[in-house]
């Protein structure tokens, strides 16, 4: 009898604790939302060695980093039209020149490209990326090696602790640090 | 004494696990509606949750109402059954031994109720597990200066303890039992739960030791659990709630209602299955005069409250109870003094002592005198603050009153359960106080 | 910003403007977000950086005053309307109806698009194009018959280019331009022609006076330029090194300014003009007119004290003191006019007002008619009803409504809308479906003011801009584009207008302004200059006026009062819904009304003793009858009003105007009958008299307050003025604590509030509506104490030994930010700590929501979200992306703004500095007129705040319970008889 519960217990166990681990990881298990254009950083940032504020051009100013307007990326492709050659985007095989025909097109009918959000935070959650950045944090720090990503992906999972270790590591002094670890400097 | 001369051990075998007998069509008749209200309360929370605590009666200032009544309505049920087991064990009350299994049982589910009503009453109940202290990469961690903080610990080592203190005395009994059922399953059941108990003088050796210690554990839980409890409202600055007695106000309160609520579930219980011969006279009087007691000391507190607001000067304290004497809540407030100090007052005699009808009236009375007791502390200080720009009178809504129905039929669903599947009185302990068994009568 | 994705109207280019989406409709509770679009701009803005707010200077135009606004703009929605200190009107305050103009602009019950049942039965939507060819053909149709002069443009008063270009195009069309005006203050200007021979409204200086006696003038309210007033009578009424200005307010019912008076004198309604001669005889008799008088005596001598004392319900000893006074305390002021008390013989009134600051030699000193005001110029009330008789006998072809609601606003004998009915073609401009705009047969839905160009000029000194801030919300367009497009296509008009929009039309007129203007440098410089400041402004030398002789001769009476009811009955203009225009907005329903903190609805005041002769209670049904009709409302039980005087506010009580203002309340105008003052022709407000009744039918006054006295506990404090001047201490409040005391080292933010300068007029409350996303709940949710303010105007009748024998206080309450609060160590999860700055965090994403911080707050001042509140769309616009929208089961409170602190900090950052004393202004502060609110830094000595948490007057509420608060009150100055 009591032998009997013994051996269904182990299994069970088991079980319950691979699925917690899964439930704990799933958020960072992430490979990125797909985009109304393949849009690929590896081709942008890495290859053609852009550099980010190029384009997230109020990351340093402003709370939020900004999105390229469509005429940004028609400064560009104006006279860049593209390869016409098959890429292999994230196991996709993609036209290059065609893809960029759907950023001529979306700036011939003056609509705007509906970007998905690849990392967002919750409403109650104030980030400012100016501060991170003037206090000389490399984009990368956070969002990893986008120049190596065709579609970008959360390079780590952004939760509360994520925040919280990096400003421990990095606080100046003490003052620093309880205003650091102040939940108003966030949350309000 | 002249009827228990007529019991044997056999017989109180027999009279006993009879209870245990396949439910009757009485039995039926009452659990059925019990499960039908739960039901209904478990779609109150559920339409709550979904909807948003606005669908009950709260609203500023009273922020607290129905579910906080509820909550220590039930811790205080929860009391009398360690105190009539453990304490009353400790001091040798023998007319403990034939009611106190069912003040157990009566404990363990009155806790598990109460242990509800912190959930429910929460804005947002799904975050329940914030309130224990678990390492998160948040680095965040609980108030431990917040009295609701004690209340999670409180509450879950009095559930712990006094259902192991539970389950220890059940032991022997279940063991008993054991020995007689036949069919498959249950004979299963009871074995697994009488953890191969033989009856050996060893065994019994260290079971009484063991019992022994569980008892001394339990007693200082009696009066901490309730104390806890009463400073959730102590430690707050709230006139009527921030005041000294609360503790041992609280404690004799608990006792209080608790005796009043073993003797409204003991007398129906007896008569449905004769067991008069066990739960004896002597026994309701033994519980009577210790109610005489606590209804006396709350009697105490109410007067020595309009004592101290007075004596204090300050106009929001005298303003309170003052309020709560003649305001709108007044009605309340009285029906609260009559049920817990006018209608006791007739245990002062034998014969009420000992008349069965009588102690049952008066035990319903004290049930509500008691909920109202809470509800009193809980909304009355609350409607009337420091501000007089922030006053407001609370009703209570349909949601909160379903759910109030609900946690008391879902405790007597528990405490039917069990009637049919635990020995409802202590066989073992009965024997203790019987005649030694003659030759002919057969051991078991 | 799941909102935007349910892609409402004009969605796609909705998304073009507002470029990146910002996380406001994200809720506290959302754990894992949906999936969020980021919409780029097609082509970036000029200056706009998505998450960094843009102001735009602007003009209030809900009311007449004029008062300069700054528009806060994030991402192409305008989120906050603040005062412009610049403008010399209201110079940086503002009042809740300004807060609210934003609830106009995204306001769910807009016409959406031009609207017309010329080919329909009732009102179909239609294009522009479409729309204007119909007004067009309309048009060459009337000419075609040869009919000219039968159009009429009824209006507001809409001075500047406006006003000019509707002029020039009636003109063009032989039509006629009318601009009605609610509340246009004809007997004040009869007045001053009769006393002055000027036929203006002048400008008052209260800040300069010593003792104010006001005859009505709500200048709290809504009297001429409210904002303007309030600030002056504050400046006034404030401590200035141990003396305060007196002011004495003369009314039938103690309103909300007479609230704010030193003495508060009932007058029997309508014998005003009386007791201002009695007063003015009072002084020359006793020798105390520096022109004993002029040729006035022979006038006054018929007014003796006893005589003026018997017909006014005036005590005797009354009358002496205040001329006794009024001739001592220089210099002196008395006004009038309030609408109120504008009875038969108004214009009688306002000369007598004016000889008695003639006798007491203040003319020239606190009235200035150099810069008058420009409503002088609206249209007479004989237009209006010449305007409705031509329209009954339709002579009227053609009639367009700008911007008024006559149908709602003028009195029912007047069948405005009968004759409406009468008049073949209506066009409305109106943005909203009100009484009027709901019988036209064209309507082409104006820009609100924050979406289109235009200019208004409301005293000759101030020429203010306003400018477009976002592009329109809906598909309307501004009117002064429609008639220049509407120009263009009617043929005899091409070429009358060079401009093809109202914009190159406000610049050509705007290039007068600057020719006028003395080195101003070159019109762009200039133009950049206006539009910054929000206008031009210029200083006018005060023009000095003497009194005519003619006023010797004038008779003086006594009003007269129609109707056979045996009470008088006031119907009061509303400083929440001014005459009806405000009460489509929620924040303004929401707002308690000062006096009885009543909302969402309309109430009759009833004295004490009338209530008990009519035998009805608080909350009891009463039927008013005057021979014009009957109103029901609920009794408010007030004993600031006479036994026989009755009083409603007017702005309720609409059958139309949108979902939070249709079926709500009474419009007391129904019952006033069509009399006007004999010497001006204006509408005559006080001139029925009514009989009451109770009926069959009782419920809950739904209010904020419940109770009206303070219970001895002690939380609006007073000081009286003999104790101030002998010089008090400030008692610092130490009782033994068991932990050390906090310590703070930059920041401890923290709050002083006058309650001398208060005037409980809850500008402060909308602001903060506005700045924290404070969701309104409604009359059914309010009545079960469920409002969701953070700041409450506590309002307390105290017993006074002066003439009215009561005394209110108000007192805005909110968060105290207790140093040691009951609020924190009660919270099982830290949802509400203790923050480095003194700030008492209220972090909702912890928030579980056990409320016992609610319980256990000394104050009272948190409120718990019931439920999810919902915005309709798109009201949410509003909403403050820097401040979390919250969600069901959170508590929330005050944060002292902590979105701006954090703001100002960051920019401090940038700078490596400190943040300085009154670099920013927390919400409630910025709005209040009275300046009643001082915010900043007690760490730091020679703040303000610091200093004034010092004064003398100083205290802490409930101080004995140790909670060390943030916020100090300057005690309220008593000027009782000793």
């Amino acid at each position: 009898m009591k032998k009997g519960t013994k051996i269904l217990s182990i299994p069970l166990l088991s079980i319950f604790i691979l699925l917690g681990f899964y439930f704990y990881n799933a958020e960072s298990s992430d490979q990125g939302p797909k985009q109304p254009i393949p849009f690929s950083h590896k081709i942008h940032a890495g290859e053609d060695q852009i550099p980010c504020e190029y384009c997230h051009s109020f990351v340093d100013v402003s709370p939020n980093p900004g999105i390229p307007s469509v005429k940004k990326c028609m400064g560009c492709h104006q006279h860049i039209v593209g390869r016409d050659v098959d890429y292999d985007f994230d196991g996709t095989t993609i036209n290059i020149k065609n893809e960029i025909a759907k950023v001529r097109e979306y700036w011939a009918n003056k609509e705007p490209i509906p970007w998905i959000k690849v990392n967002s935070q919750p409403g109650y959650l104030h980030f400012t990326h100016k501060r991170h950045i003037q206090r000389g944090f490399e984009c990368a720090q956070c969002h990893g090696d986008v120049a190596s990503m065709d579609q970008v992906s959360p390079a780590y999972n952004m939760n509360m602790g994520f925040c919280i270790s990096c400003h421990t590591e990095n606080a100046k002094d003490q003052e620093e640090l309880t205003h650091l670890k102040d939940c108003l400097t966030c949350h309000y | 004494m002249s009827e228990q001369n007529t019991l044997t051990y056999a017989r109180v075998n027999d009279d006993i696990i009879r209870m245990l007998d396949k439910p009757t069509f009485k039995w039926w008749a009452l659990f059925l509606p019990t499960l039908l209200f739960v039901g209904f309360g478990l779609f109150c929370f559920i339409y709550q949750v979904y909807t948003g605590l606005g669908v009950a009666g709260y609203r500023h200032p009273v922020f607290w109402g129905v579910y906080i009544t509820d909550f220590v309505f039930w811790v205080g049920i929860a009391h009398s059954g360690t105190l009539i087991s453990a304490i009353l064990f400790l001091f040798r009350a023998n007319f403990r031994m034939s009611i106190y299994r069912i003040a157990e049982g009566m404990t363990v589910f009155a806790v598990l109720t109460a242990g509800l009503f912190p959930i429910i009453h929460l804005g947002r109940p799904w975050n329940f597990y914030w309130l224990f202290p678990y390492p998160n990469q948040r680095e965040l961690w609980v108030n431990f200066k917040s009295p609701l903080l004690w209340d999670v610990f409180a509450v879950s080592t009095y559930l712990t303890v006094s259902s192991v203190f539970f389950f220890i005395g059940l032991i022997p009994d279940i063991a008993a039992v054991r020995d007689r059922v036949k069919e498959v399953p249950r004979k299963i059941l009871y074995s697994v739960l009488s953890l191969g108990w033989k009856g050996s003088n060893w065994e019994w050796l260290h079971y009484t030791r063991a019992y022994l210690f569980f008892a001394a554990f339990a007693t200082p839980l009696v009066l901490s659990v309730h104390s806890v409890v009463s400073w959730d409202f102590a430690m707050s600055n709230l006139p009527g709630w921030h005041t000294t007695i609360f503790a041992p106000y609280f404690v004799a309160g608990a006792i209080f209602s608790g005796l009043g609520m073993v003797i409204t579930l003991t007398v129906p219980i007896r008569k449905i299955f004769h067991l008069e011969d066990y739960i004896t006279l002597d026994n309701y009087d033994g519980m009577a005069k210790l109610i005489m007691l606590t209804s006396g000391i709350v009697g105490y507190a109410y007067g020595i409250e309009f004592f101290m607001a007075w004596y204090s000067g300050s106009p929001a304290e005298w303003g309170q109870f003052y309020y709560r004497a003649v305001g709108e809540y007044a009605l309340f407030y009285w029906i609260m003094v009559v049920c817990n100090v006018v209608i006791p007052l007739p245990l002062w005699f034998k014969s009420v002592r000992r008349n069965i009808k009588a102690l049952f009236i008066i035990s319903i009375f004290i049930n509500i005198g008691m909920w109202f007791e809470r509800f009193n502390i809980i909304v009355i200080s609350l409607s009337r603050g420091f501000d007089p720009a922030a006053w407001g009178i609370y009703t209570p809504s349909w949601v909160e009153i379903g759910i109030t129905v609900g946690s008391f039929a879902w405790f007597f669903m528990f405490f039917l359960i069990f009637l049919k599947t635990l020995p409802a009185v202590s066989i073992a302990e009965m024997k203790e106080i019987l005649p030694v068994p003659k030759k002919e009568a057969k051991t078991s | 910003m799941s909102k935007d994705k349910k892609g409402g109207l004009k969605r796609r280019d909705f998304l073009k403007i507002i470029g990146v989406a910002s996380g406001t409709a994200a809720v506290a509770s959302s754990c894992s977000p949906p999936v969020e679009q980021i919409i780029p701009y097609v082509i970036p803005p000029e200056g706009i950086i998505p998450g960094v707010p843009n102001y735009y200077a602007s003009t209030c135009r809900e009311c007449p005053a004029g008062c300069g606004i700054i528009v806060k703009n994030r991402e192409g929605r305008a989120i906050k309307i603040e005062g412009n200190p610049e403008s010399p009107i209201n110079s940086g305050s503002s009042c809740a109806m300004g807060q609210a103009a934003l609830q106009g602009l995204y306001n769910p019950d807009r016409v959406r698009s031009p609207l017309s049942n010329i080919n329909a039965e009732k009102l179909q939507p239609l294009g522009w194009a479409e729309a204007e060819k119909a007004l067009t053909e309309k048009i060459e149709e009337l000419r075609g018959s040869g009919k000219t002069g039968n159009i009429v443009f009824l209006s507001n008063n809409i001075t500047g280019s406006l006003g000019n270009l509707v002029d020039q195009w009636m003109g063009a069309l032989g039509g006629k331009h009318i601009q009605y005006e609610t509340y246009a203050h004809e007997p004040l200007k009869e007045a001053n022609k009769i006393s002055f021979g000027i036929e203006k409204i002048p400008t008052y200086h209260i800040e300069k006076t010593d003792y104010l006696l006001s005859f009505g003038a709500d200048f709290v309210e809504t009297w001429l330029s409210p904002v303007e007033y309030t600030k002056q009578f504050s400046q006034m009424h404030g401590v200035k090194d141990k003396s305060v200005g007196r002011f004495v307010h003369v009314e039938p019912r103690a309103s909300l300014t007479a609230s704010n008076a030193d003495e508060w004198i009932s007058v029997k309604p309508g014998t005003e003009a009386i007791l201002a001669l009695g007063i003015a005889n009072e002084i020359v008799k006793s020798g105390n007119s520096p022109n004993g008088g002029g040729g006035l005596r022979g006038l006054l001598s018929q007014y003796p004290t006893d005589k003026v004392s018997e017909m006014t319900d005036v005590p005797q000893e009354v009358i002496s003191q205040i001329a006794k006074e009024f001739s001592s305390r220089k210099p002196s002021l008395a006004i009038g006019g309030g609408v109120s008390v504008t009875g038969t013989n108004a214009t009688e009134t306002l000369v007598a007002i004016n000889i008695l600051n003639y006798v007491a030699g203040n003319i020239g000193e606190t009235v200035d008619f150099g810069d008058t005001l420009s409503i002088s110029t609206a249209d007479s009330f004989q237009d209006i009803t010449s305007l409705v008789s031509s329209m009954e006998n339709g002579d009227i072809d053609i009639l367009f409504v700008y911007d008024v609601n006559p149908v709602f606003t003028l009195p029912k004998q007047l069948n405005f809308k009968e004759a409406l009915g009468k008049v073949p073609f209506v066009v409305s401009f109106s943005s909203f479906m009100d009484e009027t705009t709901e019988l036209a047969n064209l309507i082409l839905p104006n820009n609100t003011t924050i979406e289109s160009w235009g200019d208004y000029s409301p005293r000759e000194s101030v020429h203010a801009l306003i400018q477009p801030v976002m592009s329109p919300v809906f598909n309307t367009k501004s009117t002064g584009d429609v008639i220049l497009s509407v120009s263009g296509q009617v043929q005899e008009l091409n070429g009358k207008f060079t401009q093809t929009t109202f914009y190159d039309y406000l610049q050509d007129s705007w290039k007068q302004i600057w020719a006028g203007a003395s080195g101003a440098g070159d019109f762009d410089t200039f133009w950049k200059q206006s539009l910054e400041k929000g206008g031009y402004y210029k200083d006018l030398p005060s023009k000095t006026v003497s009194v005519s002789p003619a006023v010797a001769s004038l008779k003086f009476s006594e009003a007269e009062f129609t109707g056979e009811g045996e009470f008088y009955f006031i119907a009061y203009p509303s400083y929440k819904y001014y005459d009806g225009k405000g009460a489509n907005k929620p924040w303004l329903q929401e707002l308690p009304e000062a006096i009885t903190t009543g909302v969402w609805s309309s109430w009759v005041e009833v004295h004490p003793d009338t209530a008990k002769k009519l035998g009805v209670e608080f909350g009891d049904f009463l039927s008013l009858e005057s021979p014009q009709g009957v109103i029901e409302t609920q009794v408010y039980v007030y004993q600031g009003i006479r036994p026989d005087t009755l009083s409603v506010m007017i702005g309720q009580g609409h059958t139309s105007y949108g979902r939070y203002a249709k079926d709500r309340g009474v419009n007391p105008i129904d019952m006033l009958p069509l009399a006007t003052d004999a010497k001006s022709g204006g509408f005559a407000w006080l001139s029925t008299k009514v009989s009451a009744a109770k009926i069959n039918k009782s419920e809950q006054f739904v209010q904020t307050q419940y109770t009206t006295t303070q219970h001895d506990r002690d939380i609006a404090q007073a000081i009286s003025l003999t104790e101030l001047e002998k010089g008090v201490h400030h008692e610092e409040h130490h009782e033994p604590d068991f932990y050390p005391p906090r310590e703070y080292d930059r920041y401890r933010w923290g709050m002083a509030i006058d309650l001398q300068k208060c005037v409980g007029c809850g500008s402060c409350v909308t602001a903060c509506y506005a700045e924290n996303n404070i969701a309104f709940v409604g009359k059914e949710m309010v009545a079960k104490r469920r409002d969701m303010a953070w700041i409450r105007i506590e309002r307390y009748f105290e017993e006074s030994n002066n003439n009215a024998g009561f005394q209110t206080r108000f007192l805005p309450m909110m968060c105290q930010q207790c140093g040691n609060a009951p609020c924190e160590p009660v919270c099982p999860v830290f949802a509400t700590y203790h923050n480095p700055e003194g700030l008492n965090g209220m972090v909702y994403n912890r928030c579980v929501g056990t409320r016992y911080c609610a319980n256990n707050c000394t104050y009272k001042v948190r409120k718990f979200n019931w439920f999810t509140y919902k915005w309709p769309e798109p009201l949410d616009w509003q909403l403050n992306p820097d401040v979390t929208v919250r969600s069901k089961g959170v508590m929330e409170k005050c944060t002292f703004c902590v979105q701006r602190i954090n703001h100002a900090k960051d920019l401090a950052k940038d700078e490596g500095r400190d943040v300085s004393d009154g670099e920013f202004k927390v919400a409630c502060e910025q709005a209040c007129p009275a300046e009643a609110i001082v915010f900043g830094n007690l760490e730091d000595k020679e703040s303000e705040v610091s200093k004034q948490s010092h004064d003398d007057r100083g205290y802490n509420v409930l101080a004995a319970i140790n909670t060390q608060p943030g916020i100090t009150y300057l005690k309220k100055v008593t000027q009782d008889k000793a």
